[in-house]
């Protein structure tokens, strides 16, 4: 049970921050609930990184005395501010009273579900669970998980979604196999219900949280998301992203970009996925408020404040790659190698692949609504500057992941389509979900 | 035209319902099969006991006559080694303290054992034994 401390009090600290940095600003209640339990994980993850670095490990009594620290000093800088720190009490909206009671239903689902598989899925205990459990236990000796012996663990992947789960263990003593599936349950439900919000606050549609829902009681979803993977932190804080820059275009508000900065930048200490997404969409949104006619005054201060963001959020990721991260031992250069060497049909697989996942019974007809939707708002799918950055994060992204099925001749390609790529589509899947109903919803409106 | 198009995005709606209440049906099926299924066995857990052991020890020596790389050996490896973390499981260098011996037949690990003079500590319902490296 004290380990609820330590999510409330990520919480607390996220909503707190959140706050302090959006003060111009005006956001749903519940979407700030959400980016504040998001942006609070982050911080309280990256404070053990921090303590890791500088002490060599990890103090338990120290860490959760910096984060109430933290907590004192921005209570007192909310006593500041005349802005309200949470709306609480029940919306008077029918519709969103009537949508988030069925995320009970979801939120059931989902815990039925993972006290059936409490360890999560091979990857969960191989390499997520393990890092933390290294990170935790291991005193000064945490190090000894990037030990090359290790290698089957992935011992060369970033490790935000370990420290969270390290963190918080600091409430408990012990390394309780319990955290890590509450963890992914917390993230499992939030997933959905962002989708349905942003959507249900930039279209105001009746039916809005449909794909949230959609997505949300799919047993592949639920499936990926209880095995307590690292995947399910991507998707989550890719929408983040993508929602927070949608509202950050619309009111124009530095602040939010900053945030949406601290999100791009912290994916790229999820996963090595999460590395070349972060780069790709701070490349792109760059290059959005540099051509955003709309912005005009404040266009340094904007872009000032996203380089920012995503700077102090990347240096865990920056200072990984450079100082602590072992030899990828899982790479082979099949361009290069005589031994190895990539061939023209494994590029043809790696695209056929794509299309045969797609088609599998467990997706249960889910691209086709992606694929039906996409064709149905063609027109209006390109329009907004968030539209935009999706679609060409979506190529981009893509691209790459497809050139690297392509170059890494490690293991067979059919091994990498059978591991990963279902994971990596289901990364995409929310955002894919906002973009297509966006546009539909957007087209129905402009009708209206 | 436009009213065409309407009529479609209604029936487009109408269709992501449906497919979302089969989607419940389904993730309630798959719960209930689940749970009809045989409990979830994590191999880990049983070397749990061996973590007070090995509280100090940051490498043990790990020996097994099954091929690591193939799935159910890795699957086994991989779970021990969870669970005795952060003590690593060493396949390479054997001049360990301790030395666990997961092998196909307990009569292999107990030759291994007397040939290279290790004294047996502990023993799980597995039939992986630990034992002492005590020449180290």
């Amino acid at each position: 049970m004290l380990y609820i401390f330590g999510y409330l009090l990520s919480f607390c600290n996220g909503l707190l921050i959140f706050n302090l940095i959006t003060t111009k600003t005006s956001i749903h209640p519940l979407l700030k609930f959400i980016f504040s339990f998001g942006l609070g994980m982050i911080i309280s993850a990256h404070i053990i990184f921090y303590t890791l670095v500088v002490f060599g490990q990890l103090i338990p009594f120290f860490l959760i005395l910096i984060n109430l620290s933290i907590l004192s000093y921005l209570l007192y800088q909310q006593k500041q501010t005349p802005k309200t720190l949470l709306a609480w009490g029940i919306p008077n909206d029918t519709i969103l009273n009537i949508n988030l009671s069925i995320f009970i239903l979801v939120l059931a689902t989902l815990l039925l579900k993972a006290s059936l598989f409490p360890y999560g899925g091979w990857d969960a205990w191989a390499i997520w669970n393990l890092k933390a459990r290294f990170i935790f236990l291991g005193a000064d000796q945490w190090k000894n998980m990037l030990d090359p012996v290790l290698m089957h663990t992935n011992n060369h992947y970033p490790f935000l979604l370990p420290l969270m789960n390290a963190w918080i263990w600091c409430f408990g003593n012990t390394a309780s196999h319990w955290v890590p599936l509450t963890t992914s349950v917390i993230f499992a439900l939030l997933l959905p219900m962002l989708l349905g919000l942003s959507l249900y606050i930039t279209t105001k549609h009746k039916f809005s949280f449909i794909p949230a829902f959609l997505m949300a009681f799919l047993p592949l979803y639920q499936l990926l998301s209880i095995s307590q993977y690292a995947d399910l932190l991507v998707a989550f804080y890719l929408l983040c992203i993508f929602t927070c820059f949608h509202m950050a275009n619309e009111q124009k508000s530095p602040s939010l970009f900053f945030l949406t900065g601290i999100f791009c930048g912290s994916i790229s200490f999820i996963k090595d996925e999460g590395l070349v997404s972060s780069i790709l969409i701070a490349v792109l949104i760059t290059f959005s408020i540099f051509t955003n006619k709309n912005i005009t005054n404040e266009k340094n201060k904007i872009l000032k404040n996203f380089i920012l963001g995503s700077g102090l959020a990347l240096i865990p990721a920056v200072f990984f790659n450079i100082f602590i991260r072992p030899e990828n031992l899982r790479f082979i250069n099949g361009l290069t190698s005589t031994s190895d060497p990539t061939s023209w049909q494994r590029l043809l697989f790696t695209i056929a692949a794509y299309f045969i996942e797609i088609l599998k019974l467990n997706w249960q007809g889910l691209w086709f609504i992606i694929l039906g939707g996409i064709l149905l708002s063609f027109k209006t799918l390109y329009k907004t500057n968030t539209q935009k950055l999706i679609i060409n994060f979506l190529i981009c992204y893509l691209t790459i992941i497809t050139i690297n099925y392509f170059i890494n001749t490690h293991y067979p390609i059919s091994f990498w389509i059978n591991t990963s790529l279902n994971r990596i589509l289901m990364t995409l899947v929310p955002t894919l979900l906002f973009m297509t109903f966006y546009s539909i919803f957007l087209s129905q409106n402009k009708k209206g | 035209m436009k009213n065409q198009k309407e009529t479609l995005i209604q029936i487009f709606i109408i269709l992501t319902i449906t497919l979302t209440g089969f989607n419940l049906i389904t993730s309630a099926a798959d719960i209930y099969t689940r749970s009809k299924n045989a409990p979830y066995i994590f191999y880990g857990e049983s070397f749990i006991p061996l973590r007070a052991t090995l509280q100090n020890e940051s490498r043990i020596g790990y020996v097994t006559d099954q091929d690591i790389t193939s799935i159910a050996p890795l699957q086994r490896f991989l779970q021990i080694q969870y669970a005795l973390a952060p003590t690593i499981l060493d396949t390479k260098n054997l001049n360990q303290h301790y030395i666990l011996l997961n092998c196909s037949d307990e009569k292999i690990s107990i030759e291994i054992i007397k040939k290279f003079h290790l004294k047996p500590l502990k023993r799980n319902s597995f039939g992986v034994i630990l034992a002492e490296n005590t020449g180290h």
